[in-house]
């Protein structure tokens, strides 16, 4: 669909926005570690590691360097260091420093068990440690949501027509009570309830991250048989969790969706296709899903701060080996560079799905004017 | 003058009361309306009795875990009231201030003759005991006996017995020791000879804690049953043993015996001559008193965790926290949207333009990262408790008034196009009488509906955090379902730790969210009428 002139403009004017926020975003981060002196731990990493690279490059086999050489050039070396990062200067002219790494993601892992939760071993850089983490955790949020889509977008105007009545009331107790309880306190309970009252699920869900691997390792090889005993095993210990946050967010879904559709219904058009003897089915279809799309849009839009937040708080209640658990593995181990690029890539991948939700709004419903 | 301003003080203060009572009769007309008011209501009564019952030091007491009362509880205990539906329980009983049942001088006559034949009346389990044989009681004895009966059939986890001393200063407290042994008589007969200690007297009156030992009865035990099996075998689980009869000859498993259980402890004092000890302990000058607990399988009204704390004290401080974080931040956020929507419509220009901005750039930043990155540098730095919890607060209010203030500038603009407002300035009226007289009374109802509705955020917020390992060291729901989780293997089994917590976190969310409604559709109408 051909974007007018307008609505680039206004394209254009939030992506100025978000790009503000997400300066500011950084700059506060810096302001925060800096005035709490966080940042001279991760930069002591930075360092540790950088000295640590540096001696295996002078010691390699092959150098004909005395011991005591190479003791005074890593000495060297690391006042270098502490000098062009400023550990030797106040916060407000060091942590500054910090931003550029951050941003092209420049950190090493610190603890060995972070890089561990997707599979990986220290040395490694966060970057290749989130970009496994990160595909598992959008993958999970995009499967709930399409999920509700598909359940609340066609349910939300026939519950609309049927107002009132025991299932519009149903829908609207189901809405306020998973709307009071956090999402991943449900997972809590599906876990304690499915798993070990009933056993109908798995207790644990440590083994995901090793059978994700070695789903890819199966696709790669094609191996077929392996891959589908891979991928009942994965479908095995990820039912509970996509069946949780289905259920935890369709209330909210449905209630949007059926709040939305209300006023779409009683809409003259519509009062009037359906008085041309139109079947529900086909007026809904036709001239109600269309245009209840946009604003259900707007809903997820503004609920998608809050929902990500408790996304990955549940990951680390199912051990979903995505940002989650790297979040819960990075602050209880002390991994600081860690946590710095987790905020980091939390609030840019936010703020590009904000962006792009806002231009499949535009795209949805031609008359919005941000 | 005086007298002026005090009648209109009053005059306010009556206006305020009135309309309190008017709209909690208005609130209370509504079924949604009643229940969010019972539900908060019932939610400040449990944070009064709590901040009553409670010691001021909870929140330390909660974190030394290595320290009574928390080891005094059953680990993992179940609530006691689940007897009602089936459970076999084993409850804990504390015996304190036990009474004491015998006092007497023992010395046998020829000084190899132990045990002296007096010793039998006094303690009649000495000999009949499983054990090796106890170091002679000699001198002053003292005996005290509880029984306790153990209705289902599940294994107590332990017994444990608190000795705590008084002395005088007349007494050399190093130089007067006390030995504590302990028997347990079972219903099947059987006696086991379960500790034994030397104590100085100064040690005693800083008061110890003594637990059962394996080692002087196991021996005699595998022997009694004809068991295959070792003393470390067998001692694993100490309390199986003492609590139960083997099923197999390699004790692989054992069936608790039910009924009723003699616990005997009995002093002996050393290190001073009987008649001197006995003289100090009459005069009062040393007193010993013992108190004996039986730790059970079940603790309170809703059980214990993995580390023997009390589930139900968690979950009582708990209330208070929680309506003092939720309400404080809701008020600031409130009022700092309040004031600077109020400036951003009324005065509008490069104002307006600023905030306007400002609120743009607040909206889009997503608060969890940004919570985390402050939890983890505070907890770096050592803060804990109330100013780490204070912290968090702060930045939570930093960042949600962007959604008050658009609110509030709409409404502003609105109001600030009435006739009315126009006529007010055509007279002569202040800006500020304006807006105090005009804008804000008008915003004020939506506004604590508002309120109303961003209580159950931050709590929430709060409780995420926890969950996500940042551990601000104050008991609060979030950080018990928190603790949960750290050691998901066993406690999501443990449906007393994990619902009762989480249960209050979605009836208090629900009971602001439910109220916040009301208002708002007691406030709407008026709001369209104008």
């Amino acid at each position: 669909m051909p974007l007018d002139r307008r609505s680039l403009r206004i394209i254009g004017f939030r992506a100025v926005t978000l790009s503000v926020t997400l300066i500011l975003v950084l700059i506060m981060t810096a302001i925060i570690v800096g005035a709490t002196g966080y940042d001279r731990i991760i930069l002591d990493a930075v360092v540790r590691e950088e000295v640590r690279q540096y001696r295996e490059q002078l010691t390699r086999p092959g150098s004909e360097l005395p011991r005591e050489e190479v003791e005074r050039l890593v000495a060297e070396y690391r006042e270098y260091l502490i000098r062009t990062y400023g550990l030797d200067k106040p916060w407000y002219q060091r942590s500054l420093s910090l931003i550029p790494k951050v941003i092209v993601l420049d950190l090493h892992v610190s603890q060995p068990e972070v890089a561990g939760v997707v599979g990986l071993s220290t040395p490694v850089k966060v970057g290749d440690v989130i970009a496994v983490a990160l595909p598992r955790t959008i993958l999970m949020i995009t499967i709930a949501y399409a999920v509700s889509a598909m359940i609340a977008v066609p349910l939300g105007p026939f519950i609309a027509y049927r107002r009132g009545s025991t299932l519009d009331k149903g829908v609207i107790t189901y809405a306020a009570v998973t709307n009071a309880f956090p999402v991943w306190w449900i997972a809590m309970l599906a876990i304690a309830l499915a798993g070990f009252y009933l056993g109908v699920a798995p207790t644990s869900y440590r083994p995901i991250a090793k059978l994700i691997s070695d789903l890819t390792s199966n696709l790669l090889s094609l191996n077929m048989v392996g891959l589908i005993a891979v991928s009942r095993d994965i479908l095995y210990y990820s039912y509970l969790p996509i069946l949780v946050v289905t259920f935890a967010q369709l209330g909210g879904w449905l209630y949007s969706a059926r709040a939305v559709a209300i006023r779409v219904v009683s809409e003259d058009y519509v009062i009037a296709a359906k008085a041309r003897g139109l079947s529900e089915g086909r007026v809904v279809r036709r001239y109600v899903v269309r245009v209840i799309a946009g604003p259900i849009l707007t809903f997820v839009i503004l609920g998608l701060a809050g929902s990500i937040g408790g996304y990955i708080i549940t990951e680390t209640v199912f051990d979903w080996p995505g940002m989650g658990l790297l979040y819960y593995a990075s602050i209880t181990a002390g991994d600081s560079p860690m946590v710095l690029a987790l905020v980091y890539v939390t609030t840019l991948v936010y703020i590009a799905a904000r962006f792009i939700l806002e231009i499949l709004y535009i795209i949805l419903d031609p008359r919005v004017k941000l | 003058m005086t007298e002026r301003r005090r009648e209109v003080r009053e005059s306010i203060v009556r206006y305020l009361a009135r309309s309190l009572r008017s709209s909690f009769k208005e609130v209370w007309s509504y079924n949604l309306g009643k229940v969010s008011v019972l539900i908060i209501g019932f939610m400040v009564l449990a944070s009064i009795y709590s901040l009553l019952s409670l010691p001021p030091d909870f929140p330390q007491m909660w974190k030394a875990t290595d320290r009574p009362p928390w080891t005094l509880n059953p680990k993992q205990g179940y609530p006691v009231w689940v007897k009602y539906l089936g459970v076999p329980v084993a409850e804990t009983v504390s015996y304190e201030k036990v009474r004491l049942q015998e006092a007497r001088i023992v010395v046998p006559r020829d000084p190899r003759d132990c045990p002296p034949r007096d010793l039998d009346r006094v303690l009649p389990e000495f000999n009949k005991s499983l054990g090796l044989k106890p170091s002679c009681p000699l001198g002053y004895t003292e005996v005290y006996r509880v029984s306790y009966t153990l209705a289902g059939e599940v294994f107590p986890q332990d017994v444990v017995i608190v000795l705590k001393a008084m002395a005088s200063e007349k007494v050399n407290l190093t130089s007067v020791s006390v030995i504590p042994m302990v028997f347990t008589t079972r219903p099947d007969g059987v006696t086991l000879y379960t500790f034994e200690g030397k104590y100085t007297l100064e040690r005693l009156v800083a008061g110890i804690e003594i637990k059962m030992r394996c080692d002087l009865f196991a021996p005699r035990y595998i022997e009694y049953y004809r068991l295959n099996t070792t003393v470390d075998s067998l001692c694993t689980l100490l309390n199986r043993p003492i609590f139960g009869e083997p099923l197999d000859a390699r004790a692989s498993g054992f069936k608790p015996i039910t009924g009723e259980y003699q616990v005997t402890l009995a002093l002996l004092y050393t290190g001073v001559a009987p008649r001197d000890i006995e003289g100090l302990i009459r005069n009062g000058d040393v007193s010993v008193s013992p108190s004996i607990r039986v730790i059970g399988n079940s603790y309170g009204l809703l059980g214990t965790d993995t580390k023997g704390r009390d589930l139900f004290q968690g979950l009582l401080y708990g209330f208070p926290v929680a309506l003092i974080i939720g309400l404080s931040v809701a008020f600031a956020v409130v009022a700092i949207g309040l004031v600077l929507g109020v400036i951003s419509g009324y005065f509008g220009g490069r104002v307006d333009e600023v905030i306007q901005r400002l609120v743009d750039v607040i909206v889009n930043i997503p608060l969890l990262p940004l919570l985390v990155l402050v939890g983890v540098a505070i907890q770096t730095g050592g803060w804990t408790g109330w100013p780490a919890l204070t912290i968090i607060m702060a930045v939570l209010v930093a960042f949600s008034w962007g959604g008050v203030t658009i609110i509030v500038r709409s409404m502003t603009l609105s109001i600030k196009a009435e006739p009315y407002i126009e006529a007010a300035k055509a007279l002569g009226a202040s800006t500020w009488r304006i807006v105090f007289r005009h804008i804000i009374p008008q915003i004020v109802p939506y506004a604590t509906a508002v309120l109303v509705f961003s209580v159950p955020g931050a709590i929430i917020a709060e409780a995420g955090l926890s969950v996500l390992g940042i551990d601000h060291g104050l008991p609060t729901w979030g950080r018990i379902l928190a603790d949960a989780q750290a050691e998901r293997g066993v406690a999501y089994a443990m449906w007393w730790w994990v619902l009762p917590p989480g249960l209050m976190l979605g009836l208090f969310s629900f009971a602001f969210v439910a109220l916040g409604f009301t208002l708002e559709t007691i406030v709407e109408p008026r709001l369209r009428r104008r």
